[in-house]
């Protein structure tokens, strides 16, 4: 049904991104320029079918897996994009596009792709940009993630490259950004539908503590500015508490009940 | 993020050894204190005992910046050290809530360091207390004397600071109760967590309740197993009028669709009342044998029976029941001789003289039919505080987006 039409715009914005990742490697400055062409032929076909969801289930498409899936595609495969518009680095989109093509296969092979209609408790004002600003976050800290784990590979088996942490600080700033209000737009949700600003659930906490870890980057960075392979084991510690929260939770025995546990039926 | 001389942030004598030896210190105390004491006496810290607290912060804060600024617990906390400790420590308490689960436990070691219920044990506020004072010292040294390219950091850090304070001390002194309302006459008493009844200012009464479902959906079963064969959304066909889909090997097809009916003699019929069922009229036909089939299906309830069409021996097509998407409940709230009617939604609370009304459950098995409904009525007088504080928060937070590392 709706997402029936999925092989086709899977298979079309997949060989988009694809030529937009071949050209990438070439150093004749035509190809290279054609990146942008194929870079946003494949983006807008992403964004084409995620309008068309949306419009046929008459419901934003935040609630399964599979749905959060398609959007952290989209964004990972936007945000690489900018980037790449304003620094050029051309392994930053590489790794973005490479991203959100296996998270366009995943749903292609496994489609947790239910019709699921939303509960009472999800029809709020605070939904959509709750859960957008989070998948972008995410998206940023993903990027900032990749930009630690390369740096550290520099440093320790090449030289240092002093980029590498601006890049890490530029994706962290944004992504912090985001993250605060995903924390504070839920806080304000909770409040309007249950009393409650924060019950301490198992996701809450996770969330709280993933943003703590960017905190704790974002004031070592100040105050040691010469440091560089601290603050990038920093990221790389959070991205791994980023990633519990976001679905190693699913599996932790005190979340059990939480609210935000992914359903994958 | 942070501006200005460096060397003021990094002026004390402390090591992050140190540091931490002291966010770690104050961990190991408040579990120390929980193993001898138990939990912390929440009722202590209830209003006007927190404004007490919160004047004592304000007030040491304000006389270490000022008077006592070289004074070296002074500098250590208003270190960057102190700060990355402090927020390292309170991670940790946050993390153990994040492991453990929360709530009763058989578990004695867990029970005795209150590790069940860390929110209200020491080590929480003791690693909360540190928090708040770093954090309160450093937005302080921004504060006095102001600078413009400040205003940010100050936005952020205030922020968080009143957000911190308004929401922990809210949390003490915010009432729930909970209230049963129903359509024949006013009720007054509510119910605390605990069980004590109190008397409300006002009472209530249900004059109408709208539960709008989703339109069921249709599905394949397998009877031998009990489950439902094909459980991805691709497979099961909503209940609606002309709706047509191919499920395995049978066409299903949708003739008609009565979102409430009753069952009368074997005629199904709609009806809008109290025991209805939503009921489905299918034809489905196997494209492989090309046998059709006819019948009704509906998920049943007093005035329906489950009824179900064999698609063949084994495989029956049935409704799976309908989900709730919205509903409202009007109310009529006396309060003296004042007599107002409010409409109450999910996500929607209302307010009456200070409290806020949500709906938390009706009666289920009446279904859209219920006739009674329990309410919670919150009070918190701190929420606007929180507001002030997480609006800071964002607006600084678009600061950060906008500007980064500047």
């Amino acid at each position: 049904m709706e997402w029936s039409n999925y092989t086709l715009f899977f298979f079309s914005s997949s060989l988009f991104l694809i030529l937009a990742m071949l050209s990438l490697l070439s150093k004749n400055k035509r190809t290279l320029n054609a990146t942008h062409l194929f870079s946003v032929l494949g983006i807008s076909i992403l964004i084409t079918f995620v309008s068309i969801l949306w419009i046929t289930l008459g419901r934003p498409p935040f609630k399964t897996l599979g749905e959060t899936r398609l959007w952290y595609a989209l964004f990972l495969s936007v945000i690489g994009y900018i980037t790449y518009l304003k620094w050029h680095y051309r392994w930053f989109l590489a790794y973005c596009f490479g991203m959100t093509l296996l998270f366009l296969l995943l749903n292609y092979l496994k489609p947790e792709m239910q019709n699921k209609t939303l509960m009472p408790a999800l029809q709020s004002i605070w939904f959509v940009p709750h859960v957008i600003v989070y998948i972008i976050a995410y998206a940023f800290l993903a990027g900032a993630a990749i930009v630690a784990i390369k740096g550290l590979f520099y440093i320790y088996f090449k030289d240092t490259n002093d980029n590498i942490i601006q890049l890490a600080d530029n994706l962290v700033y944004l992504g912090y950004a985001f993250i605060t209000m995903g924390l504070i737009f839920g806080a304000l949700w909770a409040k309007e539908a249950w009393g409650n600003y924060w019950t301490w659930d198992p996701k809450e906490t996770w969330a709280f503590v993933t943003w703590l870890g960017y905190l704790v980057y974002i004031h070592y960075r100040y105050s040691h500015p010469s440091n560089v392979i601290g603050p990038l084991w920093i990221l790389a510690f959070s991205f791994i508490i980023l990633l519990i929260c976001w679905f190693g939770i699913n599996y932790l025995p005190s979340a059990q009940n939480s609210v935000h546990v992914y359903s994958g039926q | 993020m942070i501006q200005s001389p460096k060397n003021r942030l990094n002026n004390t004598n402390a090591t992050y050894f140190h540091s931490f030896m002291i966010a770690f210190g104050v961990i190991v105390l408040g579990l120390i204190l929980q193993f001898i004491f138990g939990s912390i006496n929440i009722s202590f810290v209830r209003f006007p005992a927190n404004l007490v607290i919160l004047v004592l912060l304000v007030l040491s804060i304000s006389i270490g910046h000022f008077k006592h600024k070289q004074s070296p617990i002074v500098q250590w906390l208003s270190s960057s050290k102190a700060a990355i400790a402090s927020i390292v420590g309170f991670s940790v308490v946050s993390l153990l809530m994040g492991f453990i689960s929360q709530g009763e436990t058989t578990n004695s070691f867990i029970r005795n360091f209150g590790l069940n219920n860390i929110a209200f044990s020491w080590a929480y506020v003791f690693s909360l207390l540190l928090l708040v004072l770093t954090l309160g010292f450093a937005t302080v040294k921004r504060i006095y004397p102001f600078r413009k390219q400040n205003f940010w950091y100050i936005l952020n850090h205030l922020g968080l600071w009143i957000t911190l304070i308004a929401a922990n001390f809210g949390s003490v002194d915010q009432t729930h109760l909970r209230m049963n309302i129903n359509t024949t006459g006013y009720n007054n008493y509510a119910v605390s967590e605990k069980g004590e009844f109190s008397f409300m200012p006002f009472s209530v009464k249900q004059t109408d309740f709208k539960l709008v479902n989703y339109n069921p959906r249709l599905t394949i079963m397998d009877s031998k197993t009990s489950t439902y064969s094909l459980k991805t959304g691709k497979n099961t066909i909503e209940a609606k009028s002309q709706n047509l889909l191919t499920i395995e090997n049978w066409s299903i097809k949708i003739l008609k669709y009565y979102p409430a009916a009753r069952s009368v003699a074997g005629i199904i019929q709609p009806f809008d009342s109290l025991g209805a069922a939503p009921a489905a009229l299918v034809v489905t036909e196997n494209i492989v044998t090309k046998v059709q089939k006819q019948g009704w299906v509906s998920c049943g309830d007093n005035l329906m029976p489950e009824l179900s069409v064999m698609l063949d021996n084994q495989h029956p097509l049935v409704m799976i029941p309908p989900t709730e998407k919205e509903m409202n409940l009007s109310v009529s709230v006396r309060s003296g001789k004042k007599e107002i009617s409010k409409t109450i939604a999910i996500n929607s609370p209302q307010s009456f003289g200070g409290w806020k009304m949500y709906i938390v459950s009706f009666d289920k098995q009446k279904g859209k039919w219920s006739n009674s409904t329990v309410v919670e009525l919150v009070k918190d007088s701190w929420q606007p505080f929180v507001y002030v504080g997480l609006g800071m928060m964002i607006i600084g937070s678009f600061f950060v987006f906008w500007r980064g590392k500047k």
